[in-house]
């Protein structure tokens, strides 16, 4: 049950970290986007790429051997400028227009990296590095006051810092100036202009901070899960899928994308209990394909993730009907 | 003149299910991404119900009822998932959309986990029309696409029903006021739907180039989105023409993939990663339509853009 409880707060996290960026793409300036899964994605395979050692490389895997928390960094950046690129590109396209765009460039994102076997493996797939340092500390082998925590507990606490760390980010940032540009682009972009607002600066800005959460979500969901394979044969499914990017951005809008605050803690109860729900239903015999049964655990979280969206929306409606 | 065959018999898929996307987000506001799990569903539903034994009614009689099948799926999902929400943003029905695909997506996968196996009665039999080898499958498919198409234009354009549903799409309050109603229009859109879609996603599961069976239908069904994409989810003749554009592209792109891999190494090998990067013979299928999708979007004059901001 801890192990269960120890990933799905882990699960909850990157969630709460890439849900965190879409608010401010989203919530704050109106743009959607379906692309957070690529570029988790993007921030996964670059990320490993640079913190990979010579030892740890396989095949047609490729590796640089820096110390994490310089991979990360050059991992999230590249991330983030990828975002923004692709917001700078779209500046204009709003509602289904955006939705449509970033599909596209999903699509084109996967298969590039799939493409680039030295970040994606190949056929093989590829691997996260095992150390994860940052200064004097190792998250993959954390020792604290002489007590030593197993891997998947020291990429929690992790994990746990970084949610914390951008939680109080993105908290600044719905209180800033760039947060008030934003929202007057999202309700009135034509009067914005005549304020001296900059449309391109802060609709690139939210791109880019958009990138920068699923830079670092995917940085940190790689060495979770240890190995991951980023393929465009299906670009629904997979790690870094469609349907990944459609679960956040699904969690960000059932959260509410007015109130920060409100908003990520409805994405950290949803993504907790969808990974609790994935987690623990693979010790039911009669539910896991793997044990004889019908359904895998990824299926029963699909249906139930997408039924609690759709009952919230539905509530939603039938509130908005009742006070308004 | 094969890569232009394919061309126009892949082209005439895509603008089944564009069209089918299109209309609906006219009617409605709304890019309802769910209709892709319809055209996934319909094939293995016919899968399931027929053999390569099967006579060609039995076939036949199989598809029509699937065919009422997904219209009334639709309606049931239109009138009891959407119309409830239709006072909230488009962002919040794109979204319900996107869980009924997730859901469908996932009975498929319970259902079907090895996938199904779609046989129809004209199997892979070739026909040679103008010294041209063609397979039976592909001018089938051009033939019913054309049909359903240009029926759909002219009920659209010179039928009374379709110009109710037209005014029903550009001015719902006017439209109302008029005494059409919107149960009819979502009746009609249903209908649309449940024949478009079934017909697209059981010509797309059938054996026949470059078509490779039921589990590549949600993959094709994504690369229909490209026209849709580039028509601004509101032009039917753009989103028609773009549908054999993009199909086009994509045939002539994995027929010369050589020619491009060749290239490509020229200009990556300055840069020292010609060993690293290949496109590989995906590139047709799983780059050129997006990319294509986003050039449009990207390069397409603001004023052309038409006011489909909110949806």
């Amino acid at each position: 049950m801890v192990d269960y409880i120890i990933i799905a707060v882990s699960f909850a996290g990157i969630i709460v970290i890439a849900g965190s960026g879409l608010y401010v793409l989203t919530g704050l300036t109106g743009q959607i986007s379906l692309a957070q899964g690529a570029y988790m994605a993007i921030g996964a395979s670059v990320t490993s790429y640079f913190a990979r050692t010579s030892t740890e490389v396989t095949g047609v895997l490729g590796g640089q051997g820096l110390v994490f928390i310089a991979a990360f960094a050059i991992g999230v950046l590249i991330t983030a400028l990828c975002s923004a690129i692709f917001g700078f590109l779209t500046i204009r396209l709003k509602g289904a227009s955006a939705i449509s765009a970033s599909i596209a460039v999903s699509v084109i994102v996967l298969y590039l990296i799939e493409r680039s076997q030295f970040l994606s493996g190949g056929s093989r797939g590829a691997t996260s590095s095992k150390y994860l340092s940052i200064g004097n500390l190792d998250f993959a082998d954390l020792t604290i006051a002489g007590h030593t925590f197993d891997r998947n507990t020291s990429i929690m606490m992790l994990i746990i810092i970084m949610s914390l760390v951008i939680f109080y980010y993105i908290r600044n940032v719905s209180r800033s100036p760039l947060a008030r540009s934003m929202r007057t682009i999202r309700e009135r972009d034509v009067e914005a202009q005549t304020c001296a607002i900059s449309p391109t600066k802060t609709i690139v800005s939210a791109h880019f901070i958009c990138g920068l959460c699923a830079g670092i979500a995917g940085a940190l969901y790689a060495p979770l899960i240890e190995s991951f394979e980023i393929s465009s044969a299906n670009p629904w499914l997979g790690t870094f899928g469609l349907i990944v990017s459609m679960q956040i951005l699904a969690f960000v809008v059932v959260g509410g994308m007015r109130n920060y605050w409100t908003c990520a803690g409805i994405i950290l109860v949803l993504a907790f209990l969808s990974s609790f729900m994935s987690e623990f239903s693979s010790s039911i015999p009669f539910l896991d394909s793997a044990q004889g049964g019908r359904i895998s655990p990824s299926q029963i979280t699909a249906i139930l993730s997408s039924l609690i969206v759709i009952t919230i929306i539905q509530m939603r409606a039938q509130f908005l009907k009742k006070h308004l | 003149m094969s890569v232009l065959v394919t061309s126009l018999a892949l082209g005439s898929l895509y603008c089944l299910i564009a069209v089918v996307l299109v209309l609906h987000f006219k009617v409605s506001g709304f890019l309802n991404i769910g209709v892709l799990g319809y055209i996934a569903l319909a094939p293995y539903l016919v899968a399931s119900f027929t053999s390569e034994h099967s006579s060609i009614f039995i076939f036949l009689a199989v598809c029509l009822g699937i065919m009422f099948f997904i219209s009334l799926l639709s309606f049931v999902i239109d009138f009891g998932l959407f119309k409830p929400i239709s006072r909230l943003s488009s962002a919040m029905k794109v979204i319900v959309s996107i869980s009924v695909l997730f859901i469908t997506l996932t009975f498929i996968d319970i259902i079907w986990p090895s996938g199904a196996n779609l046989e129809t009665p004209v199997g892979t039999k070739s026909i040679s029309i103008f010294s041209i080898d063609l397979l039976l499958i592909d001018a089938i498919t051009l033939f019913v696409a054309f049909i359903v198409v240009f029926g759909l234009f002219f009920i659209l354009s010179k039928t009374i029903m379709g110009n109710r549903l037209l005014a029903f799409a550009q001015d719902q309050q006017t439209a109302r006021a008029y005494g059409v109603s919107p149960l009819y229009v979502k009746f009609l859109i249903s209908v649309f739907t449940g024949v478009m879609a079934s017909l697209a996603g059981i010509l797309l599961a059938s054996p026949g180039s470059p078509r490779v069976g039921v589990t590549s239908v949600i993959f094709y069904s994504l690369i229909a989105l490209s026209p849709v994409i580039i028509a601004r989810h509101s032009d039917l003749l753009i989103c028609f023409i773009s549908s054999f554009l993009v199909a086009f592209v994509q045939i002539f792109s994995s027929a010369n993939i050589n020619s491009i891999n060749e290239g490509f190494h020229g200009i990556v090998s300055n840069f020292g990663l010609s060993t690293a990067i290949t496109l590989g013979p995906t590139f047709a299928d799983r780059f050129v339509p997006f990319a294509i999708a986003l050039l449009a979007l990207i390069i397409i004059p603001s004023r052309w853009i038409r006011d489909d901001a909110n949806g």
